[in-house]
């Protein structure tokens, strides 16, 4: 990951507390970053229990990595965005629901994709259906770039891509699922 | 800018210019004036997007994670090794080991929940009896 530019990590003080054991400052760390690491794993793994389990399995990590934090690495967000995904992926790989390569051959747009999932009448259990059937590299960059709203070299950055590699993955996560929420369309 | 990276920041990120690259905003958005048909077709699916819901943490979900907290926390009793025989010792000593630990525990460094009468079976954070505490 990049270095963070010094003076410049909002989390910086909060960390410095938590490693004196502060537990004003680690109730602040868990109102700034539990809803987001919880947003993004339930995003990343699709089920609410293991999201949890991500969420509170980084939280740990804060808790153990704050004494050795050291001001000038990567940004403190941008590391602990990391750990959860990491996390994310250890998980899906135990219930074998992530593609072995890191990103598969799309599909041209005129093949199907039947997927009975997507027939669900709600529109928020569609879109969460169909991210579910990106490949993780794709879903791990919309979860970032748009829900986590990363700028994209933060983005990049947490994913270790260039900012081209980013807008590639975009790119193609967005037109598949602009596919896939059509073809529902049809269907319905 | 033009008209092929207009449409690349669209597809990449689609059409809210609040999450295109900063760089490039002003000049998108001069083009964009001109040309909206593709600004439409990227916000319908960020419309698509914005109907994914996430649940927000509850105080019991606060709670545990501030427990894991008090476990780890520098210092804490709970992490020295001779410690936690003690506290899983039935009858008495358990019960002196339970009041070391507070009675050892820095005032600053004690959750919301503890105070002086409080021993190591009392409720912790996130349960029923101590919601208000825990509130965001």
């Amino acid at each position: 990951m990049t270095p963070a530019p010094q003076g410049e990590d909002p989390d910086a003080d909060l960390l410095r507390l938590i490693a004196r054991g502060d537990t004003v400052a680690a109730r602040e760390m868990v109102a700034r970053k539990l809803p987001r690491l919880l947003a993004l794993a339930t995003r990343m793994l699709g089920d609410a229990a293991e999201a949890e389990d991500v969420a509170q399995e980084s939280l740990l990590r804060v808790w153990r990595e704050a004494p050795r934090w050291k001001p000038g690495k990567a940004r403190f967000d941008s590391w602990l965005h990391r750990v959860a995904l990491n996390l994310c992926y250890d998980r899906l790989r135990r219930s074998r629901r992530e593609d072995v390569v890191a990103d598969v051959p799309e599909q041209p747009d005129g093949d199907s994709l039947p997927d009975e999932r997507l027939l669900a009448a709600d529109a928020g259990t569609r879109i969460a259906a169909a991210l579910q059937t990106l490949p993780l590299r794709q879903r791990e960059a919309v979860v970032l770039q748009y829900y986590q709203e990363l700028s994209n070299g933060e983005a990049a950055a947490v994913m270790e891509v260039s900012v081209e590699a980013l807008e590639s993955l975009l790119a193609r996560a967005r037109r598949r699922l602009r596919a896939l929420l059509a073809e529902d369309t049809h269907d319905a | 800018m033009t008209p092929e990276r207009l449409a690349r920041i669209l597809a990449v990120y689609g059409a809210s210019p609040e999450r295109w690259p900063q760089a490039e905003r002003a000049d998108a958005l001069a083009l964009l004036a001109r040309d909206m048909d593709a600004a439409r077709h990227a916000a319908a699916l960020d419309g698509a997007l914005d109907g994914l819901a996430v649940p927000h943490p509850d105080a019991a979900m606060v709670g545990r994670a501030l427990a894991g907290f008090a476990e780890a926390a520098p210092g804490s009793l709970l992490r020295r090794w001779w410690f936690a025989p003690l506290l899983a010792g039935a009858g008495a000593l358990g019960m002196a080991a339970g009041a070391l630990l507070l009675a050892l525990t820095p005032l600053e460094r004690r959750t919301g929940w503890l105070d002086e009468h409080t021993t190591i079976f009392s409720a912790a954070p996130g349960d029923p009896a101590d919601p208000a505490e825990l509130s965001l």
